[in-house]
């Protein structure tokens, strides 16, 4: 009976029975409103799930034949993403009506957390797969969870199209694989293929259906369309999330590929980039919406992190990891100011309608001028250490001409970042801006720490970057 | 041989296919109406408005099968091996079924059994 595991190895899926739990019985949690139990239900469950992280750090939990390997980079991202879904919660009490039922909205979020943290902590393409649909057919409904809204209905569509585009894109890639190789197995790619013909397609469609999670060329249509349409919450969370678990699915294809397969997926990861940069920041130059611009922008910052993954051999696994930490903190803090501003709003937050918030929410307009710094890629703060060390890491590895596009899209991207901040200290008088939430709210708490956060890892990028190697000491150590 | 039995083959098709049609017209006579301009003269009108209302109710029936059909598909693989797996498999299968039965329950609770 050689199909059946000897090594069940629950422990080393713990976090995701924890969720897995707690989002079944949050399907049945009844009641709406502030009076709901289902925000303090899934906050618990999450918490819980963090703390099963320093449990399981630095043991390397094996099960299920080598398909889960829990090690410490799945367990970074995992508490990355377990971060960022206490933020989309903090961001969804204020933005989901109050008289809807609110469980089957954070069970469905927990759902998409056990199919990350099945992606990040895979061995196995298959079992990648299995964790990217699971991922997929909860963020489906989260985009369109508020039925009534037409333009959250559209970017469901969109993004379910494209996204099953993708997934059948990245099975084709699968496929090839187990055609080249005989074997799923992610280790198959290092193995000597029988059909080495096949590799540098199947590494090439592997990584373009991974693409579209992190919006990148040629899938990225649906980014600005779903993160306007989707409740500011879901948004905040798409934004971040599915990027951080998808760029360790693909780092580990990168640490893994060898010969044909690794040209091909260095090009692919080449084009991608370059593509997603200039899409990127040009077309953010031309949005006068505050959503849609940072849609723009997150493609671009997708493509900068792009560069450190064909430079592994220069560090690129730290500087991805580093980048990835510092995108979580300034793109949730960029979102969540936003979930801030346009609370029971309808319509769209316009850029100019930012005018003079300097002088009416001093501490608001800090945190938002912060962010868009740090995306910019301005020191003290992180976004500039996340820029260098990727950079570094691509002209030691050759890959001078990418970074040199990287360097002028930078300069691009100041324009349409540092508007933000001139229209709020700038200008007077913007119309859009009433009754901002006086005093401290869970919303405003979070921000502030991912002010902190942002400010922190731009003073001490060494720690931050030790702590993000240390994760990955098996890429880290140069291929 | 086998070229031959092939060339059969094809000419048996193409007479069937010819034949029906030529039996159906030298029979069937051509009574025009309405019914025989669609392309399926039974069933769901091919054309629609987009904003047409379909009953959805056959649709959840018919997803909620699949909450059925995913488990028997599941219980068929364990009771082959069932005596291998013991005490194990029997535990295992009981907290899939309950999964399954979770989900099940959701959809009863949430009233999409009900059929208005």
């Amino acid at each position: 009976m050689a199909p059946i595991f000897q090594d069940v190895n629950l422990y080393c899926l713990l976090p995701e029975l924890v969720l897995l739990t707690g989002a079944v019985v949050l399907l049945f949690v009844r009641g709406a409103g502030r009076g709901s139990a289902a925000l303090p239900v899934a906050a618990t469950t999450v918490i819980v799930a963090l703390a099963a992280v320093p449990l399981l750090w630095g043991e390397r939990a094996v099960g299920f034949g080598g398909m889960i390997v829990k090690d410490n980079g799945a367990l970074l991202a995992q508490a990355l993403l377990l971060i960022t879904a206490l933020v989309s919660f903090a961001a969804a009490a204020d933005a989901l009506p109050e008289r809807k039922n609110n469980g089957e909205y954070y069970s469905l979020l927990l759902f998409s957390l056990v199919g990350m943290g099945i992606m990040t902590a895979a061995g196995d393409l298959l079992v990648i797969f299995l964790g990217m649909e699971i991922l997929a057919l909860s963020l489906y409904v989260l985009v369109g969870f508020l039925k009534v809204v037409r333009a959250g209905m559209e970017g469901a569509v969109k993004y379910f199209l494209l996204g099953s585009v993708a997934s059948a894109v990245f099975l084709l890639g699968l496929a090839l694989t187990y055609g080249a190789t005989g074997s799923t197995q992610l280790v198959a790619f290092t193995a000597p293929a029988t059909m080495p013909a096949l590799l540098p397609a199947a590494a090439v469609l592997l990584v373009v259906g991974l693409g579209f999670k992190i919006a990148a060329p040629p899938f990225h249509m649906w980014a600005p369309d779903v993160y306007e349409g989707a409740p500011i919450s879901v948004a905040t969370y798409i934004s971040v999330a599915p990027k951080i678990a998808a760029f360790v699915v693909l780092l580990r294809l990168a640490g893994e590929s060898a010969g044909p397969g690794r040209e091909a997926l260095t090009g692919a990861f080449v084009f991608m980039s370059v593509a997603g940069m200039a899409v990127g920041n040009l077309a953010a130059l031309r949005q006068t919406s505050l959503v849609r611009m940072l849609a723009y922008s997150g493609i671009a910052q997708a493509a900068y992190i792009l560069i450190g993954l064909p430079a592994l051999s220069a560090g690129g696994a730290a500087a991805v990891s580093f980048y990835l930490l510092v995108y979580m903190f300034m793109n949730l803090g960029a979102f969540a100011s936003l979930a801030h501003l346009s609370r029971r709003r309808t319509g769209t937050l316009r850029i100019d309608d930012l005018a003079g918030l300097a002088s009416r929410a001093p501490g608001h307009a800090f945190a938002l001028a912060v962010f868009m710094i740090a995306l910019t890629g301005i020191p003290p703060t992180g976004g500039f250490f996340a820029k260098f060390y990727v950079f570094k890491a691509g002209i030691q590895a050759g890959y001078l001409g990418v970074v040199l596009v990287a360097v002028v899209a930078t300069v691009v991207s100041c324009f349409y970042y540092l508007r933000v901040v001139m229209v709020m200290y700038g200008e007077e008088g913007g119309a859009g801006l009433r009754g901002l939430p006086a005093g401290v709210t869970m919303l405003g708490a979070a921000i502030g720490v991912m002010v902190v956060m942002t400010i922190l890892t731009g003073i001490l990028p060494e720690r931050f970057l030790q702590a993000a190697s240390a994760a990955f000491p098996l890429l880290a150590a140069g291929m | 041989m086998a070229g031959l039995s092939l060339v059969f083959y094809i000419g048996l098709v193409v007479a069937t296919a010819v034949g029906i049609v030529a039996v159906s017209r030298f029979l069937g006579g051509k009574p025009l109406t309405a019914a025989k301009d669609t392309p399926y003269e039974c069933g769901m009108p091919p054309v629609e408005m987009d904003n047409a209302v379909f009953p959805v109710r056959f649709y959840k029936t018919a997803l909620l099968f699949v909450v059925f059909d995913v488990e028997i598909v599941f219980l068929f693989l364990w009771a082959l091996v069932v005596r291998d797996l013991g005490w194990f498999g029997l535990v295992e299968i009981g907290v899939f079924i309950a999964i399954l039965m979770a989900a099940f329950l959701f959809a009863w609770w949430k009233g999409d059994l009900r059929w208005e």
